[in-house]
């Protein structure tokens, strides 16, 4: 079920929230415990219930080899054996159709590996067990009960779309007794994030969503489009997959707060960035953690020179690419994004090498920030495009190969521009004008949200939003109104009551729409 | 106060003004309550609507007379006419709804409003043809989408619409009125705007579009049609509780039906006519036929004057009230102007013969239209 669900919203949390926090008075610890172990596997097999088979049997796998990788004191063998089991799991139910399809354009033959359904966030669960197994092996971490195993793993705000948290993080939480106490405040803060996460989900992701879908249905459908429509559409999903993503965030962090857990930080205002780094250390932060502590490093990171360094950078970034889905499309958006990684290193050093001295000031942050952006939006097009002609054609169009026209609408309202659009070669085309200034007006919108509003890490910064200390950090990122919003902290107080309650209401009113997390297929 | 208490306290009074206003301007025209001029008269965002709230308005108002059909007989036939007066009428035409829908929810009046006297049910060429023409003899009437009305005070999309509803009462745009009738003032925005030639060109883009890309058929065997077989349906059902019902064929412009000539769809045109008598003679009923040329849809497109509304025709697909008010009157026959045939199988091989010399004689207007269109 969807955090943003009749179901979810009215039945399943309030009775579990009721049914922890009285079990935890009458009976203590471990049956609570048990109870979210329950509710977070009701929540999972809500959607298909054979899908539990698949999380119950890996979770009870990895339990007892991290316990057999502990007590063997680092047994590699067995290390390599758990990692290599569950990316066999993940390698057959994500990839080996996309293996198989790619198989048979390549020789010629016609293999047919059936439908294999795609357990819902296989991915997920999958790298936040490896990831307990290297630091069971590592001596990092060790679980002793399997109750509390369950519910690292399980732990419903979190088990769908990340953030994809470490058993160290968790384990000392669901330990500590003030945890199992209904604290009002813990509450408060946690319906508060909630709600502006809905807000921002619902009303914010899922608004824009209807301008960014049709225009990526058309070009993977070969349909020409021009300039404008093009941007609009690729703007769109831009800032569709922010809000969704930021939203959902949001939401995992304030459920996981009313039960008094604290999650770690997983979304900082990316698109703040200023270089393409920088958006790594804010867009999905707990895969970066992982794909840079499990995989980056591993590979040697920046130990054995430049050359490798860049070469490891890059099949990082490919990895993380085809952990999205199994595309052509994830792999170039991630080889995209492992160019532009070793392109920034290489503009860095170019920098230093020539004395220059000016990466603080505004005019250079600008800058940046159009590139790192300009950047981003190529590669979501790739990402959210369904076949690579369809992307390719998305992008001749950004390119203005396809010509630049505005809907007759509008271009017959502008009288005397007409001679200027006409001189710039800008033509007139019947399609909507109000669908078009919709969506540049969506745009507009909220590329002032996302570049001018603090996160709800920063308003939430004082009452321990996340398990990260960032707060209003504006290091190579820009925040063109941070003189203004840097005192929006949130308190108890009526303003923030009233706030938070406009926001949650507004995402409540949505609940009879079609709505789909887009961080949920990976 | 505790926060938590404020929070309950602000969400319960933004959730109560929020259904409050959406039920008072009542963007969809829903539940039609206090209108005020330059406020919600102009129910602007219901155009979109129709296919969810029509219903619910059949199932509110219970009309004596019944019109339905597609987005023609919407803006096309008016509620005002002479012939209704002093009746309850209701103009269920919506926009794009398919012929199955529009048959189910016909019968679904006749079955359960004891009120309902006569029903006006307009033939759409277009809604005849399928990809596969079997008959499916299970169809069964079964309307679709289930309407929960609270959904549409509690919602956000129905707070931005009541928003833009206000916004936009000064505007020309188009609405529904509280008897079902699509008022299209957005045409009159854009004919003052971009003038005639869009609504042309987009228009007979359209129709060529959809009917190049699909090998549509009308029957797999000359006599059988699954449009015509649920027509018969809803024929039986109205006999079965004594309701009047009218058929006929909505007038195209002829710029309308040269394009259905060029995408290779003339020969289907008639066969359906021929089908359509068949069923009038099966049934002792009268099917009159607008489809056919005349000086109404024969109207000239003044290029010259781009500006200027045509008489009779918004576009070539949609027929102004104007002409609609004449149709009324030749169904109920009031009066005649010459536009409608009755179509029996006596009558239907003329009626072949005229169409047929009549698209000929138009051919060099509908070239000199299309030149001068571009197209």
């Amino acid at each position: 079920m969807l955090f943003n669900s009749v179901e979810f919203l009215f039945y399943f949390l309030p009775l579990t929230l009721i049914l922890f926090f009285t079990i935890a008075a009458r009976y203590g610890k471990e049956p609570a415990i048990a109870l979210l172990v329950v509710a977070s596997l009701f929540f999972y097999g809500w959607w298909n219930p054979i899908y539990l088979i698949l999380l119950v049997g890996s979770m009870f796998f990895n339990y007892f080899l991290g316990q057999a990788i502990s007590d063997s004191r680092h047994n590699r063998i067995l290390l390599t054996f758990g990692v290599i089991t569950n990316l066999g799991f993940l390698a057959y139910y994500k990839y080996a159709g996309f293996f198989v399809t790619n198989i048979n354009v390549l020789f010629d033959t016609s293999w047919n590996f059936g439908h294999v359904f795609l357990p819902l966030a296989i991915s997920f669960f999958t790298f936040q067990q490896i990831a307990y197994l290297v630091d069971s092996y590592k001596g990092i971490t060790r679980e002793y009960s399997f109750l509390h195993y369950l519910l690292f793993v399980s732990f419903f705000p979190q088990l769908i779309a990340g953030p994809i948290v470490h058993h160290k993080e968790m384990l000392p939480q669901f330990s500590g007794a003030g945890t199992y106490r209904f604290n009002a405040r813990h509450f408060s803060i946690g319906l508060s994030i909630f709600a502006i996460g809905l807000f921002k989900k619902t009303v914010l992701a899922d608004g824009i969503a209807e301008y960014a879908n049709p225009i990526f249905t058309a070009a993977d459908g070969g349909q020409t489009l021009d300039f404008f429509t093009a941007w609009g559409g690729a703007l769109c999903y831009t800032f569709q997959l922010y809000f969704d993503f930021s939203g959902y965030s949001d939401m995992a962090i304030g459920l996981a707060r009313m039960f008094g857990i604290v999650l770690p930080l997983n979304f900082y205002s990316p698109y703040k960035a200023a270089n393409i780094s920088e958006f790594w250390r804010r867009w999905h932060m707990t895969l970066s953690r992982f794909l840079r502590d499990y995989i980056y490093i591993p590979l040697g990171g920046n130990r054995k020179g430049i050359v490798h360094r860049y070469k490891n950078l890059f099949i990082t970034m490919l990895l993380g690419g085809l952990w999205h889905g199994a595309g052509w499309n994830f792999i170039i958006w991630g080889a995209l994004h492992g160019g532009y990684l070793t392109l920034h290193q290489l503009w860095l050093r170019l920098l230093d090498m020539l004395g220059f001295s000016g990466r603080q000031s505004s005019a250079y942050k600008a800058f940046a920030w159009l590139v790192t952006f300009i950047s981003v939006v190529i590669g979501w097009v790739f990402f959210r495009a369904t076949t690579f002609e369809g992307a390719v054609n998305l992008l001749q169009s950004m390119l203005g190969f396809n010509g630049l026209s505005l809907p007759n609408a509008i271009y017959a309202r502008l009288g005397s521009i007409e001679a200027v659009l006409q001189f710039f070669n800008i033509t007139s085309n019947t399609q909507g004008g109000a669908a078009f200034v919709s969506t540049w007006c969506w745009i507009l919108l909220l590329t002032t949200v996302s570049l001018c509003l603090p996160t709800t890490q920063d308003i939430f910064s004082r009452v321990t939003n996340s398990l990260d200390n960032k707060s209003f950090d504006t290091t190579d990122a820009v925040w063109p109104a941070f003189a203004v919003t840097k005192h929006w902290v949130w308190s108890p107080t009526s303003r923030w009551a009233l706030l938070c309650a406009m926001a949650f209401v507004l995402g409540l009113i949505t609940l009879g729409q079609v709505s789909e997390f887009l961080y949920f297929q990976f | 106060m505790n926060y938590l208490l404020r929070f309950v306290i602000f969400g319960a009074i933004t959730l109560a003004s929020i259904g409050s206003f959406n039920w008072l301007v009542d963007p969809y025209g829903l539940y039609w309550s206090p209108t005020i001029h330059g406020f919600n008269a102009k129910k602007t965002e219901s155009s979109e609507r129709g296919r969810q709230t029509k219903g619910y308005r059949l199932n509110t108002i219970r009309p004596q007379i019944l019109i339905m059909g597609n987005s023609r007989v919407e803006m096309g036939l008016s509620t005002e006419h002479p012939a209704f007066s002093n009746r309850r009428v209701y103009n269920s035409g919506i926009p794009g709804l398919s012929l199955d829908q529009q048959y189910a929810r016909t019968i679904q009046q006749i079955n359960q409003n004891p009120e309902l006297k006569e029903v006006y049910l307009s033939l759409d060429f277009l809604d005849f043809l399928y990809m596969d023409p079997s008959v499916d003899d299970t169809w069964h009437p079964s309307v679709a989408g289930e309407f929960r009305a609270i959904n549409f005070i509690f919602s956000l999309d129905t707070l931005t619409n009541s928003v833009s509803t206000i916004i936009s009462q000064q505007k020309l745009a188009n609405y529904i009125d509280r008897h079902g009738v699509h008022i299209p003032e957005n045409y009159q925005a854009i004919l003052s705007t971009e003038g005639i030639r869009p609504l042309f060109t987009q228009k007979l883009g359209s129709i060529s579009h959809q009917l190049s890309n699909r090998p549509l058929k009308i029957s797999a065997d000359g006599k059988h049609n699954q449009g015509i077989a649920m027509l018969q349906y809803v024929i039986d059902a109205a006999n079965a509780k004594n309701i009047t019902i009218h058929l006929f064929t909505n007038p195209y412009h002829y710029s309308y039906l040269h394009t259905l000539k060029d995408a290779g769809y003339w020969q289907k045109f008639i066969e359906w006519k021929i089908l359509l008598a068949h069923l009038a003679n099966k049934n002792h009923l009268i099917i009159t036929d607008f489809s056919g040329f005349n000086k109404y849809s024969l109207e000239n497109v003044d290029l010259q004057q781009p500006h200027k509304a045509m008489n009779w025709f918004w576009e070539p697909a949609h027929y102004r009230a104007e002409l609609g008010d004449l149709m009324l009157d030749e169904l109920n026959e009031l009066a005649q102007h010459g536009i409608g045939r009755k179509l029996s199988e006596e009558s239907v091989a003329n009626i072949i013969t005229e169409d047929n010399h009549n698209v000929t004689k138009s051919m060099e207007q509908w070239q000199k239209l299309k030149q001068a269109l571009l197209l």
